[in-house]
């Protein structure tokens, strides 16, 4: 029995020996596990601080509309900024990097004031603007007009549609939706200029010319809400229904006064009683036209306008020259293309 | 070899060993933690570092347009002065403004807050310069335009600064988490590593211990006598190990010297019973001196003549009387052997009753039953007559009534029993005791005797059979008679 329980100490003694090399083997593959969660789990904190490695660019380029916001515009913008990324230039929406609600001229500055290699413009016919623009050629910002031209001097390049194309669209539409009006008003927002408007009706006028209306010739009315400041446009469209100065056609001439004639129809229940043509693509001005309160909208393709505008300025970059007036086709949307619109509408936002 | 170095390490360092080794493992992790949580503490100090040269930039131009508006406005050299200052604070605050060319928006704001800053100080530059050379419009242009800069790029600073803000805020919500992981691995790796430890520890210490216990053990074993335990086995070099050995050795050399001990006093027990042998083998030359001092032959011849002129005289008894006595005294000197047969010693007591039953007239009734068989056992010389003699001259001299004496032999299992028995006045219990024993003291020469007494027979039987129960003596009390029996192995 001694021997055997003698036996049994030994044995045991070896196994606490064992056990006690574990103890210390088990402690050290805790610590190096440990380490390793560790390490990585720091990595991974300390990786956010570090820099991230960005593609460069070799041309910036300043992108400024009347109103960057709109749908139209961040369809241009976003194009010609996906066509810039492919060619080494980085096209900026200045209005969407500054918190502060800057105005165009200001915009202009800023612009010219960070040395910027190009400046993609919606022209106006703003003094102002002009000088912005002299200050740019100064400095040697060639500067590329896009949907609006401005004064040839000081542009490198017009990227947009024919002012007569758009105008023969609006004239095709017109004929085939009049029945006896005479009456047509033209209506813009600040954003339009008087001069524009005028154009547009000569134009128009021009289109018409030869074609089977009733009660021609049609006379046209021209008007250019000059209030600024939100909502202005809405308040004034609201007015004129208010004290119903309407017209039995009426054209605008852009987005948003579109919209807003659109929405103020359904509520002063004039529908049937107005023939609205609009101007642009939104899925409101769509909407519009798919419930027969809007005859028929011109619009043109932003994504192509960005798109010609970045290969301008690629082309001009890299050639020294470019050519100075670059078309970009308008479209008619109009009840007969709706559903394939609409369609294009649903793609693109899926 | 590591076990080797093991095994030979000694209690001291097998003991720091044991506290080290853990204070040590301890002492890495907590450093080891330590560092790492340092080191993103510092990296959450970094994370705002961005927004803070944001500020700084921010201040700067604040009191560069504050400077410039300052000289403009009283054009005095202490504005100058500031001026200037300000306009190269502001330069070393650009410095840290990186004109890059990544497609980033906040990095292209940086790009434009730091183009912008520059063409901004050209123009402060000019408005100061216009305002000494004293030409009033175009400082007055010049000053408008860098006021409408300055907006842009304060209006720059601030919204790169809260963009910044949003993503460093993430930056420092992820490091807070990451923390917080790092602070909870902490934990658990220090509660796993000390639960590791104190199982090390506690391991370490019964491994040392253990070979003590089982020594403390062992060694109260032998305080309580017991030799024979089961010695601890060494198994290590150390102070533990040595003792051990010791201990061992120690209890080995106990065993063997108790050994030792008993062996020689087995040997003087032997040799005090030699010396015992040796004096009785003195006392008995004492008495073969004795007998010799009758010179046998001369006795022999003399009774022998006696017996040719009893004969010549026609005294046929009396011839026959002094034959039988000179055939006692031939045994005597015939015999003087030590072993002889039980017949001789027989045939002995037969000549002796008979010259016994001459002297007293015939008085003594002498029968035997004898069984044939047993008459060959060898047995010392001189045993049966001196115990008949004694029977005759203590038990039957001087009794009034027959005198018997019956000798027998017989078979009693393996022993031959021979037995003396006479009628005569017995013997007492005590008396019995102490002739057996060797304690009772007989009157040597004692007349009529032939001088060799029952105490000579008795050690003389106990040192031939090397027992000490072969002669009985039974008396069943007073004028009972006496019964002495011999009990010879076959």
């Amino acid at each position: 029995m001694r021997l055997i329980g003698g036996k049994r100490k030994l044995g045991s003694n070896s196994a606490l020996a064992i056990a006690a090399g574990c103890a210390v083997a088990f402690m050290f593959i805790a610590t190096i596990i440990s380490t390793i969660l560790y390490k990585h789990r720091m990595e991974e904190a300390v990786s956010l601080m570090a820099e991230a490695k960005y593609s460069q660019y070799d041309s910036y380029v300043v992108m400024i509309s009347s109103d960057d916001d709109s749908v139209f515009w961040q369809q241009v913008y976003n194009t010609a900024k996906k066509y810039g990324e492919e060619n080494g230039v980085y096209v900026d929406l200045l209005s969407e990097t500054v918190d502060e609600s800057y105005s165009k001229t200001q915009l202009l500055e800023m612009a010219i004031e960070s040395d910027c290699d190009a400046i993609f413009l919606e022209g106006d016919s703003i003094d102002e603007t002009a000088n912005m623009l002299l200050r740019a050629k100064k400095k040697g910002i060639p500067v590329f007009s896009l949907g609006t031209d401005v004064d040839v001097e000081s542009r490198i390049s017009y990227i947009g549609p024919n002012s007569y194309s758009i105008a023969s669209l609006y004239g095709t539409s017109l004929v085939d939706k009049l029945v006896k009006q005479k009456r047509v008003l033209v209506l813009g927002s600040n954003r339009v200029s008087v001069e524009d408007e005028n154009a547009f009706v000569n134009n128009i006028q021009i289109a018409l010319t030869g074609a089977e209306i009733t009660n021609a010739p049609l006379e046209f009315e021209t008007r250019t809400i000059t209030e600024t400041g939100p909502f202005a446009t809405e308040e004034y469209v609201q007015n004129m229904f208010k004290e119903n100065d309407l017209a039995p056609v009426v054209i605008c001439l852009d987005e948003e006064t579109t919209a807003s004639f659109y929405q103020a129809m359904i509520d002063y229940n004039k529908v049937g009683s107005i023939l609205l043509f609009g101007s642009d693509k939104s899925s409101t001005i769509l909407t519009g036209i798919k419930q027969g309160v809007i005859a028929s909208s011109v619009y043109v393709d932003g994504s192509k306008l960005g798109e010609a505008a970045a290969a301008a300025f690629v082309e001009y970059r890299d050639a020294g020259y470019v050519s100075d007036y670059i078309s970009v086709d308008a479209k008619l949307v109009d009840a007969s293309n709706i559903a394939e619109e609409l369609q294009e509408v649903d793609d693109e936002e899926d | 070899m590591k076990k080797i170095k093991t095994k030979s390490m000694s209690l001291r360092k097998k003991m720091i060993l044991a506290f080290c080794l853990p204070t040590i493992l301890l002492f890495l992790v907590n450093m080891m933690l330590y560092l790492g949580t340092t080191r993103v503490l510092n990296s959450l100090d970094a994370v705002y570092s961005s927004n803070n040269d944001l500020n700084q930039l921010s201040v700067g131009l604040d009191s560069l347009q504050t400077a410039t508006e300052g000289y403009l406005n009283t054009k005095t050299s202490d504005a100058l002065e500031q001026y200037y200052i300000r306009e190269e604070e502001y330069r070393d605050l650009l410095i840290a403004i990186d004109d890059n060319s990544d497609e980033n928006e906040n990095r292209v704001i940086e790009r434009n807050i730091k183009r912008m800053s520059l063409n901004y100080l050209d123009l402060t530059n000019q408005a100061v310069e216009s305002k000494r050379g004293g030409n009033v419009e175009k400082y007055k242009s010049i000053y408008e335009e860098a006021t409408r800069t300055f907006g842009y790029i304060d209006s720059s600073i601030n919204s790169l600064n809260n963009r910044q803000f949003v993503n460093n805020s993430k930056s420092y919500g992820a490091m807070m988490a990451a923390l917080q992981t790092i602070e909870r691995l902490n934990i658990v790796t220090l509660v796993i590593i000390g639960l590791a430890n104190l199982a090390f520890v506690v391991l370490i210490a019964s491994t040392i211990a253990d070979p003590l216990v089982r020594l403390a053990a062992t060694a109260n074993t032998v305080s309580g006598g017991d030799f024979d335990v089961q010695l601890p086995t060494v198994r290590s070099n150390d102070e533990v190990g040595v003792v051990t050995m010791a201990f061992n050795k120690m209890v080995l050399s106990i065993k063997d010297y108790i050994k030792q001990l008993t062996e020689s006093m087995e040997a003087t027990r032997k040799l005090r019973e030699n010396e015992l042998i040796m004096e009785n083998h003195v006392k008995d030359a004492e008495l073969k001196y004795l007998q010799s001092q009758i010179n046998p032959h001369f006795l022999f011849n003399t009774l022998n003549a006696g017996a040719q002129l009893a004969m010549m005289e026609g005294a046929d008894r009396t011839s026959n009387y002094i034959q039988r006595v000179a055939d006692f005294f031939r045994y005597n000197i015939k015999k003087n052997k030590d072993v002889v047969t039980l017949k001789e010693e027989i045939e002995l007591v037969d000549i002796y009753i008979y010259i016994i039953n001459v002297r007293f007239a015939g008085e003594i009734q002498f029968t035997k039953e004898i069984d044939e068989g047993l008459l060959d056992i060898k047995i010392p010389s001189m045993i049966l007559q001196p115990i008949v003699e004694n029977s005759i001259n203590y038990g039957l001299r001087n009794i009034e009534w027959t005198k018997k004496i019956k000798l027998s032999v017989y078979e009693l299992g393996d022993y031959a029993c021979v037995s003396v028995k006479d009628n005569g006045t017995g013997i007492e219990r005590e008396t019995i005791e102490r002739i057996l024993d060797g304690s009772y003291v007989s009157t040597p020469n004692k007349s009529g005797s032939n001088g060799v007494g029952l105490n000579n027979c008795i050690e003389r039987l106990n040192i031939f059979y090397e027992r000490d129960d072969v002669l009985d003596i039974i008396s069943e009390g007073k004028d009972k008679g006496t019964e002495t029996i011999l009990y010879l192995p076959k």
